[in-house]
């Protein structure tokens, strides 16, 4: 199997990304895992805080997906809300990564169904993706854990007044 | 599970602060958050009901800084405590780094300590987690009330696996950094252990 490095695919999740921010219309949109780590982002500025929506889209997936447990159902599929001036779609997919969520807010230059046909399109890319291959030595645990000490420091010496 | 984003040189790790109802989680994050400079956190986001009891989860986005060349974050969490919420407790488990356990010091408070405790590591072995494989910090809270068991009778209750701990009073702010420094190096000494290590998936495909 074809295996891909870190920056390459994160590379590739930039692509498929831009490509559906583009042809959807929305105006934000985020990849995220099932922690609520960002993975690829487009349009998020200071106005929005995007680890904040990333953490809160991970809650709502993750709540969503308990209770169609508890009503005898694997997942839901893709959640939609809509408020006067935005809408928010919330996607899950199955990926070499894991299960992804694309969180994708638009207002009326889009609409619902767009969205839905071209996260669709998005899904297909991410899938065509060969799997990664991360496991590169470029770092020293030796190294990283004698740092640590020094960095742990820094930042908590005026916090604990120490 | 850990982040580690070689490209972008940045970590990113998840620590939840676990306990019994009222015991100060929420406490614990009001007063980081207070504390750190503007540019080293985020937003804080609550998800409270109207009695200011946690619903879901509390959310601190924290920045570290630079440890050998990687921008290293964490993400603190606090679960509700009552002891209905369980299912949204286990969700927000999911992909934990390290754990704070918040204990009430308080007397009558033992048997919820000790009960949280249990439920702590039941939720963890339901993400297929023992919870001597992740670390793990005992914070002895509202050391400041009256009525209170000493540390030392505390640690003999709680503390049988010897992990960290700290005795703190979080509405004073007193022992909070102390229990948050414990906690990342945990969670961060693990992780060094594992940066060398080949990963299967160092994206961090949560648990």
């Amino acid at each position: 199997m074809e295996r891909l490095e870190f920056k390459q695919i994160q590379d590739a999740f930039d692509e498929p990304l831009r490509d559906f921010v583009r042809e959807s219309g929305v105006g934000l949109a985020v990849l995220i895992n099932r922690s609520g780590q960002v993975l690829a982002q487009h349009g998020f500025d200071k106005v929005f805080d995007l680890v904040g929506v990333a953490s809160l889209a991970a809650g709502i997936n993750a709540s969503s997906r308990a209770l169609a447990n508890q009503l005898g159902e694997e997942q839901f599929e893709h959640l939609h809300h809509a408020g006067r001036a935005r809408q928010l779609f919330l996607g899950h997919f199955d990926s070499a990564a894991g299960q992804l969520m694309l969180v994708a807010v638009f207002d009326d230059r889009s609409s619902i169904g767009l969205v839905r046909l071209f996260f669709e399109q998005f899904v297909g890319g991410i899938r065509r993706l060969p799997s990664m291959d991360a496991s590169r030595k470029t770092v020293s645990a030796a190294e990283f854990e004698a740092e640590l000490e020094t960095s742990l420091d820094k930042f908590f010496h005026d916090l604990i007044g120490g | 599970m850990s982040l580690v984003n070689y490209a972008t040189r940045e970590i990113t790790c998840k620590i939840v602060y676990y306990g019994p109802g009222r015991s100060g989680k929420t406490t614990n994050l009001q007063y980081i958050h207070s504390r750190v400079p503007w540019d080293r956190k985020g937003e804080m986001v609550s998800l409270a009901t109207e009695a200011d009891r946690t619903l879901f989860f509390d959310f601190l986005p924290l920045e570290l800084g630079q440890i050998s060349g990687f921008r290293t974050r964490f993400q603190l969490y606090t679960v509700p405590g009552q002891v209905y919420y369980n299912a949204t407790r286990r969700l927000v488990l999911q992909g934990a780094d390290g754990v704070v356990f918040v204990a009430d010091s308080q007397r009558p408070q033992l048997d919820g300590n000790i009960e949280s405790l249990r439920n702590l590591h039941e939720n963890l072995l339901e993400h297929g987690i023992d919870i001597r494989d992740i670390p793990v910090v005992i914070q002895y809270n509202k050391r400041d009330l009256p009525n209170v068991f000493s540390v030392e009778q505390l640690e003999e209750e709680l503390n049988f696996r010897n992990v960290p701990s700290h005795p703190a009073s979080a509405l004073l702010g007193e022992g909070v950094f102390d229990t948050l420094r414990s906690a990342s190096e945990g969670v961060l000494k693990k992780l060094a252990r594992k940066l060398e290590v080949p990963a299967a998936d160092t994206m961090g495909e949560p648990g």
